[in-house]
């Protein structure tokens, strides 16, 4: 295997435009063969989950940005409850009016006539 | 200028893009994933603060991986490298903490440009033109030293190709 053939390969896997005719010669290479599968192993393993990837992708938020559409629906349906709670109080309050005796428009006060005994 | 909410939705859809790939990136490079949380947590940082002056001139991969790299060597400058790996691989297999451990020591032996093109080529994604232009190499130096991390990774982690069989030697050849 000549390391021109290997070198290729490598390029080939990384997206890199190579030379077609010296493409097929590099694939008739046996030794050039194996590599490209080495590559392709390790390629694998780079590509395998590391350690504590999975806790941190699903913790992270990303500091400053805004925040995701879940707390947004969370703090659209707070505002929802609130709204909804203040619309029964004034509406309780309006009802219990009802049965409310009339508040006094006027006060008369009677004051006892003197009254003499024969 | 974006507007603040663009730039959180930029940033977000960042994040969920690249997110994992950064991370791994710099576990790659610290070996240790708290200081890999910590890091990726700064690119993130950056992209947030970047993500307005951000134009789509340049490929986002390519712009976020640029930035986990100035992180890195940032990071590496305070001598934050650990060496500590307590905590063991995700649902792995034996098989695959063994050849994980290879290969991170494998990649640990090599040269730190051979690591770290390799690293952008594969984790970023990265075009050798785009290693190139991050890492202030030229193309065919990039294309050369991941092909010399590739064989040196190779060397570690798999078993040599089998000798050719030995003939046979009969009571003829006496």
């Amino acid at each position: 295997m000549t390391t021109d053939h290997a070198e290729l390969l490598s390029a080939l896997i990384d997206r890199e435009p190579v030379d077609p005719d010296a493409l097929a010669v590099a694939l008739d290479d046996p030794e050039a063969r194996g590599a490209l599968v080495a590559f392709a192993r390790v390629r694998a393993e780079l590509h395998a989950p590391v350690p504590g990837e999975r806790e941190w992708m699903a913790t992270r938020q990303v500091p400053g940005a805004a925040p995701p559409r879940r707390q947004l629906w969370r703090l659209a349906a707070a505002a929802v409850l609130l709204a909804a709670g203040l619309g029964a109080g004034v509406f309780a309050e309006r009802y219990a009016a009802r049965d409310r005796p009339p508040a006094p428009a006027r006060v008369v006060q009677l004051d006892p006539l003197p009254v003499t005994r024969p | 200028m974006r507007p603040a909410a663009d730039t959180g939705e930029v940033a977000i859809g960042m994040f969920h893009r690249h997110g994992a790939a950064v991370r791994r990136f710099l576990y790659r490079l610290t070996r240790n994933p708290a200081a890999a949380d910590d890091l990726a947590g700064e690119v993130f940082l950056r992209v947030v603060q970047a993500a307005p002056g951000y134009e789509a001139r340049e490929r986002e991969a390519a712009w976020v991986f640029r930035i986990a790299q100035n992180v890195w060597r940032d990071a590496n400058r305070r001598r934050i490298r650990s060496v500590e790996d307590a905590r063991p691989a995700d649902a792995a297999s034996p098989a695959r903490q063994v050849e994980g451990l290879d290969l991170q020591r494998g990649l640990d032996a090599l040269p730190e440009d051979e690591r770290i093109a390799l690293l952008l080529g594969e984790m970023g994604g990265l075009s050798y033109a785009e290693i190139a232009e991050a890492t202030g190499a030229t193309v065919p130096a990039v294309r050369s030293r991941i092909y010399r991390a590739r064989q040196t990774l190779r060397a570690r982690l798999l078993p040599p190709p089998r000798a050719a069989a030995a003939p046979v030697r009969g009571s003829h050849d006496d």
